[in-house]
Parts: C-alpha cells; sequence; structure tokens
C-alpha cells in the first residue's frame, strides 16, 4: 500500500503558495518522517492528504493511495478512505477527544462507520484497541471522560481510535509535541512496537529530529513550504547535504547536550 | 448530587434574605415617604403623622422589616394605596406578564438560534454578515424606540394591532388577549434576540473550529456527521449559561416594556408603587423578581451539569460544590 504524493501545491484563495510542488513516496509498509520548522507545511501536507484543508485552501497535483488518486475524488470515496484506510493522530490529545463524549463512544465512532460489527463486536474490539495500545485498566478507561485520563493515556486513546479499523497508513501529526518528555518515549515506543506488529505505513510529522529518527526509516525535510532534501534517517544523522537539514541536526545536537556542570551534579 | 442541591438551595435561601433587607434598606433611604405622596399637597403635619402611625412608620426599622418578611408569608401585608392584599395584588399581574416574558422569550430562542448557527456557519458570506449587521442594529436601538416604531406602523398606520392595553375580561376574551401581546412580544424578543445571536454565534465558531471535529472528520464522519455527534453538546453548554440570564433579562424586559404598551402587569404595577411610594408593594415585588431570577439561575446550574459531565464529576470529585 504506497502513499504517493506528487507536486502538491496548496494555495490559499488569495493565491498564496502554502504548499509547492511537494513530492514523496512511502512503500507499504515504510516509516516516513517529515521534518521542518514551524509554517514549513508539514501538518499541512498531512492534511491535504485526507482531504481536510482549511476552509479557502485548495489542493492541486496528484495524492495517491495503491494507485488510487485521492485529490479531487468525491466527498464520499474520501470519506470511506479517512480512518479506514488513512487514519490520523494529533498534536493535542485533550482537545482531540471531545471532552463531552466517553472514550467509549469516541473509539466507536470510526467501527460503527466502517465496519458491520454489532455493538457486542464494537464492544470486544474497543477492548483488543485499548489492550493494543497498552491501556490495561480497560473497564475504566471506556467509561472515562478524555480529562479524567492523564496525557498520555489520552494520546493512548486517539492512537487507538486512529488504529480501530486497521488503516494501512498512519499518519501522525507531531503525536508527542504537547507530552512531557518520559511520556514522549513511551508513545514513541509503544507507535513504533504497533507498526512493526501491524506492518501500517507511517508518516510521522514532527519539527524534532531525534524524535523522528525513533520511528522513521527516510526522511524528508521541508522548509517553507518546499521539500529541501530527501534522505535516510540515518544519512541525515551521519552528515547531511542540504545546509538546512545540516542546521536541523546541530539545532538538536546542541539541545540534546546537557552543559557538563550539570551532569557532573 | 444531593449536597449539590442542598448547597445551592442554602445558597439561594441567603441571597434572598440579603436581597430583602437591601429593598428595605435602599426604600428607606429614598427621598419621600409613602405617607406624603399619597395625602399630596397641603396636609398638616398631624395629619402626615397620624397617617405615618397607621402604615406603621413610626415603628423601629427592625420591627418593620419583621412585619413585612411576616406579612410576606401570612400574606397578610396590604397596599398603602389600595389596601389590597399585596400577594393577591402580585398574583392579579401575572396573567399578563408571565405570558408576555416566556413567549419572548421562546420567540427570541425560536429566532436567535438558528441566526446564530448561521451567522457562525457562514461567517465569511454576505448571509452570515448580514446576520450580525442586524444583531448589530437590533442591539443599538432602544427597547421602548422599537416598541414606538412597531406601535406606528402596525396600530397606527396598518391598523392591525392594538397600540397597548389588555381587554378587561384578561384571557377570557383569548383572541384580544394574544394581539395585545403581539408587539410587546416582539419588541422583547428583538432586543433579546440581538444579544442571543451573538452568544450562538460565538459558540458555534468554537465548535466548528474545534479539534474534536476535526478528528471526527479525520475518521470520516462528514461535516454534518460531525457536528451532530459532538457539535450540538458542545455548543449547547454556553448556550444554555445564556438562556438562563435571557430568560431573566426578558422578565426585566416585560417590566419596560409593559409601560410603553400599556399593559397591566408587574411591570406598570412597579412603576405605579414606586411613584406613590408604596413600599409593600415595591418590596414584595421586587422580591419576587429577584426569587424568580435565583431560581432561573438555579435551574440553569442543573440544566447545564446534566450536559456537561466536567461541571457534575470536578465538583463531586472535589468533595462536593461550589458555593
Amino acid at each position: 500500500m504506497s502513499l504517493t504524493v506528487k507536486d502538491l501545491t496548496v494555495k490559499t484563495s488569495g493565491g498564496v503558495r502554502l504548499l509547492d510542488s511537494v513530492s514523496w513516496s512511502v512503500e507499504s509498509g515504510g516509516r516516513l518522517g517529515i521534518i521542518g520548522e514551524s509554517g514549513s507545511g508539514k501538518s499541512l501536507t498531512a492534511q491535504a492528504i485526507l482531504g481536510l484543508l482549511p476552509q479557502g485552501m485548495t489542493a492541486t497535483g496528484s495524492i495517491t493511495l495503491d494507485g488510487q488518486e485521492l485529490l479531487g475524488a468525491p466527498e464520499s470515496a474520501l470519506r470511506s478512505v479517512r480512518g479506514n484506510r488513512i487514519a490520523m493522530i494529533f498534536q493535542e490529545p485533550l482537545t482531540a477527544l471531545d471532552p463531552l463524549m466517553r472514550v467509549g463512544r469516541q473509539i466507536a465512532g470510526p467501527l460503527k462507520l466502517h465496519t458491520t460489527l454489532n455493538k457486542a463486536g464494537i464492544a470486544v474490539r474497543s477492548r483488543e484497541l485499548l489492550e493494543l495500545v497498552a491501556l490495561h485498566d480497560v473497564d475504566r478507561v471506556l467509561q472515562s471522560y478524555p480529562w479524567q485520563l492523564s496525557g498520555g493515556q489520552r494520546q493512548r486513546v486517539s492512537i487507538a481510535m486512529a488504529l480501530a479499523c486497521e488503516p494501512e497508513v498512519l499518519i501522525a501529526d507531531e503525536p508527542t509535541t504537547a507530552l512531557d518528555v518520559t511520556v514522549q518515549a513511551e508513545i514513541l515506543d509503544l507507535l513504533a512496537r504497533i507498526i512493526k506488529q501491524t506492518g501500517t505505513t507511517l508518516v510521522f510529522v514532527s519539527h524534532d529530529l531525534p524524535v523522528i529518527s525513533k520511528v522513521a526509516q527516510s526522511l524528508v525535510v521541508m522548509k517553507k513550504g518546499k521539500v529541501v532534501e530527501e534522505t535516510s534517517v540515518s544519512g541525515a544523522l551521519s552528515g547531511a547535504q542540504h545546509p538546512y537539514t545540516r542546521q536541523l541536526l546541530e539545532a538538536a545536537r546542541k539541545v540534546t547536550r546537557l552543559p557538563e556542570a550539570e551532569v557532573e551534579n | 448530587m444531593g449536597r449539590f442541591i442542598a448547597v445551592r438551595v442554602a445558597s439561594l435561601i441567603v441571597s434572598l434574605f440579603v436581597a430583602s433587607v437591601l429593598i428595605f434598606a435602599v426604600l428607606r433611604l429614598l427621598p419621600g415617604g409613602p405617607a406624603g405622596s399619597l395625602l399630596g399637597v397641603g396636609t398638616t403635619a398631624e395629619q402626615l403623622e397620624q397617617l405615618r402611625e397607621e402604615l406603621g412608620m413610626n415603628q423601629s426599622l427592625v420591627a418593620q422589616y419583621g412585619d413585612w418578611i411576616g406579612g410576606l408569608f401570612s400574606g397578610s401585608t396590604t397596599s398603602f394605596v389600595s389596601g389590597m392584599p399585596v400577594n393577591e395584588l402580585i398574583a392579579s399581574k401575572l396573567p399578563v406578564t408571565i405570558p408576555l416574558s416566556l413567549a419572548a422569550f421562546v420567540v427570541s430562542v425560536l429566532v436567535s438560534v438558528p441566526l446564530g448557527v448561521i451567522a457562525g456557519v457562514y461567517r465569511n458570506s454576505a448571509i452570515g454578515v448580514g446576520v450580525s449587521a442586524l444583531s448589530q442594529l437590533g442591539l443599538a436601538v432602544p427597547v421602548f424606540w422599537v416598541g414606538v416604531v412597531l406601535v406606528w406602523v402596525f396600530s397606527l398606520q396598518a391598523g392591525i394591532l392594538p397600540s397597548g392595553g389588555f381587554p378587561r375580561q384578561g384571557w377570557n376574551d383569548f383572541g384580544g388577549a394574544v394581539s395585545a401581546l403581539v408587539l410587546p412580544v416582539i419588541t422583547i424578543a428583538i432586543a433579546m434576540s440581538s444579544i442571543m445571536v451573538r452568544y450562538v454565534r460565538s459558540a458555534t465558531l468554537d465548535v466548528l473550529d474545534a479539534d474534536y471535529i476535526r478528528t471526527a472528520r479525520s475518521i470520516g464522519f462528514s461535516r454534518g456527521g460531525a457536528l451532530a455527534r459532538h457539535g450540538l453538546r458542545n455548543g449547547a453548554v454556553p448556550v444554555v449559561a445564556i438562556l438562563g440570564i435571557e430568560l431573566a433579562t426578558s422578565l426585566l424586559g416585560a417590566v419596560v416594556v409593559e409601560n410603553v404598551f400599556a399593559l397591566p402587569g408587574l411591570g406598570s404595577e412597579l412603576l405605579s408603587a414606586v411613584t406613590s411610594r408604596d413600599f409593600p408593594v415595591i418590596q414584595n415585588l421586587v422580591l419576587f423578581l429577584t426569587a424568580v431570577v435565583l431560581v432561573m439561575n438555579f435551574a440553569v446550574d442543573l440544566i447545564q451539569r446534566a450536559i456537561d459531565p466536567r461541571l457534575r464529576l470536578v465538583s463531586a470529585s472535589a468533595g462536593g460544590g461550589a458555593l
């Protein structure tokens, strides 16, 4: 199930180019990282794939899932792709979930839409999904409202919802940015394990090179709406071609290196 | 839940007590008393003194307050002016004021909720901007002026509705009573809808931009489906809060509008009672209006807790309610 983006250009109604001929491809089971600073267009690319661009923006080019053209496809066709063949997880798990709806009903949403499971079947599958994302207190979580869970638990719920219909592609848009560092590591491990286990194709969007290097193999570097370099994660870490990629690498090294004195303490 | 209700009822009683003291005190601070206004110009000091004695105005303030509260419950308080029991007097005015304010409230909800949603959904198009502009206009014009214009158009020019008054037989003359209330209801509803449209619009915008709507769409829900599944309930929380305040406002709007349309309701009664310094009527009426507003707020709190589990569960886990 390959996902290919070709010459994707997104413009505002005023004609401003937010994405400029973005092209990349990820093979079935591949793990692609998209990195860039905020405003580089990485999240916009993710939204364009699902056909969920903000009002007033138009996309041209081509986005194909296993040969099927998604760009310009009718809304009904896109709806059967969303959550079913391509699913997405978002940055802020607190606001991404409805505060007034119990977790159980929210997880049931995609199953009701895309499967023929009855109520009992949905209940069984929901429990399976929560187990998959290592939420073991299943009954309590299903009965909880999102704000009664911790940040990490909420993001696990989001991941469970995204995986509900066993999508071929999972797009993760900065899924760990809103979490604190220890929880971040747990969620990354979880994602890496699940992707391996299910063979799902991953598109992982982040501004953070160390985070991306934990889950992705290949890397697309974006800046100001353009792809400036396509490389592998190991390539980027060992010696990037493009000066911007090198900048990102140096920045990451600077941030992660602790000052000597503090380490001794 | 039981504890929450107990705490709220207690706070309701305390609020009413404080309100009664304030109402009582403010009236005594006003210049002019009931004796002077009852007797008019040219009365002697002895006559005034005698009437003050009869009205119980020479007692200590505490005794007067005690008399009032006692009479409130026994129903024995009578009007200084007409001598009619005050509670009966208020009850006789309710058939005008309650239908007037309830109808105004219902009409403004029916108008402002759809218009507010339209203004939000079509915020960038002519229709959305038009609705917003209309609500600005409705806010800018004074209520009584709207009343006067409506009277001019529908009574004086078109001649299809009465310009004021209420049938002598009350609701026994159903058609007459309804047509007497049409213009007053529209007058209040225009003012109320103008405010409510803005709240509904902003609640709609919040919901439309909410992340959980985006999540629902990323799962495969249509825009309408996502809004129905998540938007209605989330949007209802702030709107219910404002509806409660607006229901109280409609009662107060009735007080003003009754005077424009010469309707024999609580508002007209209050105004004439204030003019004649009829303390028992003013006190009971204002306290009654205060009680209605407080009870409505209480009801709104209960409805909000029913819609939003955060209010329910957070206060429960915090060991009780908020005072």
